[in-house]
């Protein structure tokens, strides 16, 4: 159990580190272009790893025939997605960036979740978003309080 | 400005994982990652050149970019990976204590050149609130 706990532990460590580095990409090639590397080498990395484990068929037209076409969609949610990340971290620090991605995220999956799984509206969930940014406001304020002491010292 | 990027950027990845959950139902977890991933890597190199009007490049970068493509499918197996044993809920809370101290950190250090916000005990209670507002929304 411990090893799961640390596994998805460091995921998140990985995410930031993913998320850097698809911003430096972005410096030196552009914003929409800063994203191929991204996309082109984890589109071989996927191929070789479903072909290694002998899952070839799922490209198939017979295969790709019986799937919903919309799903295939999701792909382009994702583009938009590492697009606007790129271009917000750029503009912000690295914790806010963080925090809002996933106020973005959850309010997302709060609306999905009554759409499509007809879950109840929480209003829990509702307080935990606004939970989230109160203490994104308060940090930003310690952090402008903090600069603004340390201009006064200088 | 960059503040609403990144809260449209939450949203659609929302939708994105979302989508992908339910492909996931007919393909594998790699194939997923295949459609994806190349879905959108062709989209780009239609985009590039017809819209913008540029050549795609992808060289003369750092040596360590070019391991954001490995990074992006380790990220998603191992999350799957952790969900089937630990539930989503639990990995969830699980990466946003992780990321929230990441970031922490690289402010702190500057690191990836992003300006540095020194990290002060005063700004503890700040990311106490936004700690148990994630775990409010994510268990509630």
């Amino acid at each position: 159990m411990i090893g799961y706990v640390l596994v998805a532990l460091f995921v998140g460590v990985l995410s930031v580190f993913n998320k850097m580095v698809n911003v430096k990409a972005s410096e030196y090639l552009g914003n929409v272009n800063g994203t191929v590397i991204n996309y082109f080498e984890a589109s071989i990395i996927s191929l070789v790893l479903m072909l290694i484990l002998g899952h070839g068929n799922e490209l198939t037209i017979g295969y790709v025939k019986n799937v919903p076409f919309y799903l295939y969609l999701g792909s382009i949610a994702g583009l938009v997605a590492l697009i606007f990340l790129v271009i917000g971290t750029k503009k912000t620090t690295v914790m806010t960036s963080t925090i809002v991605v996933l106020i973005g995220q959850l309010t997302a999956s709060i609306i999905l979740d009554y759409i499509f799984f007809q879950k109840d509206f929480s209003i829990v969930r509702v307080l935990g978003i606004f939970f989230v940014i109160a203490g994104m406001s308060f940090r930003e304020k310690i952090i402008k309080k903090s600069a603004s002491e340390e201009k006064i010292d200088n | 400005m960059g503040i609403l990027y990144l809260y449209l950027s939450g949203l659609f990845n929302s939708i994105m994982v979302s989508f992908n959950g339910q492909l996931g139902i007919y393909h594998t977890m790699f194939a997923v990652s295949f459609f994806v991933h190349a879905i959108a890597a062709v989209i780009l190199i239609i985009y590039i050149p017809l819209v913008q009007k540029k050549k795609i490049k992808i060289t003369g970068v750092p040596a360590y970019v070019y391991t954001v493509g490995f990074l992006g499918v380790t990220i998603v197996s191992l999350a799957s990976w952790c969900t089937k044993a630990l539930g989503a809920t639990a990995v969830m809370s699980l990466e946003v204590v992780a990321m929230m101290i990441c970031s922490a950190v690289f402010d702190h250090y500057g690191f990836f050149g992003v300006k540095k916000i020194p990290f002060k005990k005063e700004q503890i209670p700040a990311y106490i609130l936004v700690v148990v507002g994630i775990m409010l929304v994510i268990n509630g």
